[in-house]
């Protein structure tokens, strides 16, 4: 399934619910002002062998686990990406709970590959890489890594 | 890594990456990120219990999984198959029997020599194609299969051979050989024979032509004989007809309206029967 919006502003593409589960999907998403921002997919539940990306002028991410209850999901085999000089990151694990991404064999491409960010105190984002490729990591946050 | 917000962020690292280094794609200037021969991406991802990639391919057809959405294919061997269903027009040009999974069939290549020159396409992994059309009769044909992975390169089969047959006696279809000076696409087009007779029984035999023009009745001479034939010889070719044998017909198309460029389709059918054939025919210019 290709995942393509013709109306491309701000919001999401792609929207894996809770209970829901994708595989080989392609989403993009355009940005197509500084001020506009896309997501390609957003996480709920696990997405799979699947291209998610983000372009335009604006601030796009490829892949975003972002919830307000603590939760985790993983993706397998996907390809985050971001094109723009101005989007933000491939891979975002981004909030307030406590959310837990697990990526294996991720391809996460972008001005930031992997971006991570917890935004309250009381918030912990994890991000679990398993055999996935990136260069350029971005954490907001008491963050650690091991 | 920068640690300036509220929350805590933590990556953790659950072995096999391969962080630092560029994933090589087709043409990601263009949107196509299927892997690229060398990317460092191949055979490096995770053991997964799903077997299909993005694209319905394979997991797993190196050493291992790819990192990533695709799946590389490497050059893939193409295996010509045999010619079935060979007729005087048409074949049925195979892929290998058995795929393996680096087989991508694309098509095939075909012509009267080896340098082909014509293509017959197919859909990734079918194993065979759909009959070739417009093959001339008792003709010998070279051909192979043709398969294509998009980040790799393509493979050709072998090549081989068939021979189409000769047309079955009795059973050609209309012969029609409209120059620029044949036309129809009038009320009505005649055979010189009929045109000449100037009268057009219900018993004779009828050719009916279809095209862009609309359509027009032409009526035939060709075995019957022409109206002026002596009325036994053409008594017995009704008779014929009646006990449903076949008749060779060679109609001609007087002009009386110049046709236009395209494609045409010539039927034959026999007054008072429900039996018909048909030909194609292209007036170029």
């Amino acid at each position: 399934m290709n995942l393509d919006p013709s109306a491309t502003a701000s919001g999401t593409t792609l929207h894996i619910g809770e209970a829901g589960t994708g595989d080989r999907l392609i989403a993009r998403g355009t940005a197509p002002t500084g001020m506009s921002s896309m997501i390609a997919c957003l996480l709920d539940g696990p997405l799979f062998n699947s291209l998610c990306v983000a372009g335009g002028a604006g601030y796009g991410d490829g892949v975003v686990l972002y919830s307000q209850t603590s939760f985790g999901t993983s993706q397998s085999a996907t390809s985050p990406r971001s094109t723009r000089p101005r989007g933000a990151s491939g891979c975002r694990c981004n909030r307030e709970q406590h959310v837990t991404l697990t990526a294996r064999s991720v391809i996460a491409k972008g001005p930031t590959d992997v971006n991570l960010s917890a935004n309250l105190a009381s918030g912990k984002a994890t991000l679990n890489l398993i055999s996935s490729n990136w260069t350029t990591c971005r954490a907001t946050g008491r963050a650690a890594r091991s | 890594m920068s640690s300036n917000g509220p929350g805590s962020a933590q990556l953790t690292d659950g072995g096999g990456n391969r962080q630092g280094v560029l994933p090589l794609f087709v043409n990601g200037a263009a949107g196509d990120y299927r892997e690229a021969r060398g990317s460092p991406t191949i055979d490096a991802g995770a053991a997964t219990t799903i077997n299909r990639a993005l694209g319905f391919v394979l997991r797993s057809l190196g050493a291992g999984p790819d990192i990533g959405a695709y799946e590389y294919a490497p050059v893939p061997t193409a295996v010509s198959g045999s010619a079935t269903d060979v007729s005087d027009s048409s074949a049925t040009l195979n892929g290998p029997r058995r795929p393996t999974q680096r087989a991508f069939p694309s098509g095939f290549e075909y012509g009267t020599t080896t340098s082909y020159g014509r293509t017959a396409t197919a859909r990734a992994l079918e194993r065979s194609l759909p009959r070739s059309p417009e093959l001339a009769p008792v003709t010998t044909y070279h051909y192979r299969l043709v398969a294509t992975s998009p980040g790799a390169g393509t493979g050709r089969g072998q090549d081989r051979t068939f021979r189409t047959k000769a047309p079955a006696a009795g059973a050609h279809p209309p012969r029609c050989r409209p120059s620029r000076s044949a036309g129809a696409g009038a009320s009505a087009a005649t055979c010189p024979a009929s045109a000449a007779s100037g009268r057009r029984s219900a018993h004779d035999p009828l050719l009916a032509l279809a095209g862009r023009e609309g359509h027009s009745d032409v009526q035939a001479a060709g075995e019957e004989g022409p109206p002026d034939a002596p009325r036994e010889a053409r008594n017995a070719r009704r008779e014929q007809l009646r006990r449903g044998h076949k008749v060779r017909f060679e109609g001609r198309l007087t002009r009386r309206k110049k046709l236009r460029p395209g494609r045409y389709v010539l039927t034959v059918s026999v007054a008072g029967s429900t039996r018909s054939t048909s030909a194609g025919f292209t007036i170029v210019s």
